[in-house]
């Protein structure tokens, strides 16, 4: 039997004025997966974010946390339960140190003292942010102002964390923390939700991937389902992943026998193109 | 902006805000009641000694800080101590054609101390601001009761002006990269078009700061851990004695 939907979307509609962004969205996320989000600049993924955080109210459709209905008057439940990094990290932090920065979310917890504190340590722990507590968040780094931004999210301790282009615009240094962090939280079974227009990184990153195109959700399957179907690809001008791209070469040129699918990571193509080898006879050590 | 960043590395950071507040408002009155010349150099010394040995300033640093009142108080100083007159009225005349410049004993002396006082104001100010970030004076304000709204406007302006130095030095640097400062004209043009575009971006930035907000719970009420560091024994000792000291001075000389 499948797990209950963590959190369960039905036709939600949304527009900013008279421009619909968001039309007839259904999806529903399970306990623990990691998803990737895609879709061009534009195809309403952040819109879509602010909804599922409480931020902006759906015109129309609902919104089920834990099988039960978020009413309009139930947005705090929201925005408790689903929490949102920002894309743009200095538009999410306030507060004048980065300490203060993390409390802040906590403490419109309504959450008392002791806990904010515990909650606090907890997430500077969790990211390593030590030496950074009593630092401006004007003296940070591009790095370190993201990996503050996902702690001050972390303390509010919520169910579902979505990260808007958690790697946009870091070095590939800190773009791979960010991923380290990621795998990090996946693994201690929190449920992820990630924008990004890296296909490579939702290939070897998502079990699953939603395709946002013009305000509608056109694919939600496995990496695997959504990469090969060219249709959905091209609708939303996404591209294969190198790896897959790669795999279909050495396919064509006979290199490789046919597998079940794409090899998933550099690995494990080396193991599957040595085994084929090897079957073939030709393997030479 | 400067002065910010050494307050951050200060050595005092940690000295317990309230105290270095009150040390240096204490300081500052005591320095105008008096109104002493002695009194006025202590505090100079002493604020100066305190700022550059605990607070770790680089004195090259606080040279520069100095200076900006420095230039205005000589020029002030200067118009209390000259008078200028068609007679040789004062104790000394120094004759310029068909005028005098007069100098009187009592302006020189007054102007010397006036010009002592403000710098010994100075040099307290200067302690606070070069050893405690904006955030923890607001947090003493806020503890004196200042209303709520204030304090949390204090607190967002503060953090929002990095922000918009940082976007209008980006919007300067490309406009000097599209040659948009060659001339004064041009100049002129280009810091007016940035003043606009800057207050435009400011409108849009704030309706996602708001979401940022929002998306994190916030209900209408601006709140942070702060944890203060209490003073220790010595430096209420330290404190104490620094007062006691600067009345021993007034009342001695």
């Amino acid at each position: 039997m499948e797990k209950e939907a963590l959190l369960q979307v039905k036709g939600l509609t949304f527009s900013y004025g008279e421009e619909p962004v968001l039309k007839d969205v259904s999806l529903a996320i399970r306990r623990g997966e990691k998803i990737a989000v895609m879709g061009s600049n534009g195809a309403g993924k952040s819109t879509f974010f602010l909804n599922l955080n409480g931020v902006l109210k759906p015109d129309s459709g609902e919104i089920f946390l834990d099988g039960r209905k978020t009413g309009k008057k139930e947005l705090n439940r929201l925005r408790r339960s689903v929490g949102f990094v920002f894309q743009d990290a200095d538009s999410q932090m306030i507060a004048a140190n980065v300490r203060a920065e993390i409390s802040f979310g906590p403490l419109n917890l309504g959450l008392e003292r002791g806990e904010v504190i515990r909650r606090v340590d907890a997430a500077v722990s969790y990211l390593g942010l030590e030496d950074l507590q009593e630092r401006a968040p004007h003296y940070l780094s591009g790095g370190e102002k993201k990996q503050v931004s996902i702690a001050d999210i972390l303390a509010m301790e919520p169910d579902l964390l979505i990260f808007d282009e958690p790697m946009a615009a870091l070095d590939p240094v800190n773009a791979q923390k960010v991923e380290d962090i990621l795998n990090r939280l996946h693994k201690d079974g929190k449920t992820l939700m990630i924008a990004t227009h890296d296909v490579d990184f939702a290939w070897r990153f998502a079990e699953r991937i939603f395709v946002f195109c013009d305000g509608m959700l056109i694919a939600d399957g496995t990496p695997a389902e959504i990469f090969t179907r060219k249709e959905t690809m091209e609708r939303a001008h996404l591209r294969k992943p190198s790896i897959m791209e790669l795999w279909d070469v050495l396919l064509q040129n006979g290199l490789v026998a046919e597998q079940k699918g794409y090899p998933s990571t550099p690995q494990q193509a080396a193991e599957w193109i040595a085994a084929c080898k090897k079957e073939r006879g030709d393997f030479k050590e | 902006m400067k002065i910010d960043y050494y307050a951050y590395r200060s050595g005092m950071r940690r000295w317990n805000s309230g105290l270095k507040m009150f040390l240096a408002v204490v300081t500052l009155c005591l320095v105008t009641a008096f109104n002493k010349a002695a009194v006025s150099v202590f505090v100079i010394l002493t604020m100066g000694t305190i700022t550059l040995g605990k607070g770790k300033i680089p004195w090259k640093a606080y040279v520069h800080f100095m200076a900006a009142p420095l230039a205005f108080m000589i020029f002030s100083g200067a118009a209390i101590a000259v008078e200028l007159g068609n007679a040789p009225s004062g104790d000394w005349n120094v004759p310029v054609y068909f005028f005098w410049i007069c100098f009187f004993e009592e302006n020189l002396i007054l102007a010397g101390s006036v010009f002592l006082k403000a710098m010994a104001g100075m040099s307290a100010l200067y302690m606070i601001s070069l050893s405690t970030p904006v955030n923890e004076l607001v947090l003493v304000l806020q503890k004196l009761h200042i209303p709520r709204l204030l304090i949390e406007l204090m607190n967002l302006i503060y953090r929002y002006i990095f922000i918009l130095l940082d976007v209008s030095e980006q919007m300067q640097t490309a406009a000097k990269a599209r040659m948009g400062y060659r001339t004064f004209r041009q100049s002129c043009k280009s810091f007016a078009r940035i003043a606009g575009n800057l207050f435009l971006v400011s409108l849009k930035k704030a309706n996602a700061y708001y979401d940022a907000l929002l998306s994190r719970g916030y209900d209408g009420k601006l709140e942070f851990l702060s944890e203060e560091n209490p003073p220790t024994g010595k430096q209420l000792v330290f404190a104490g004695l620094y007062v006691a000291a600067l009345l021993g001075i007034a009342v001695m000389v």
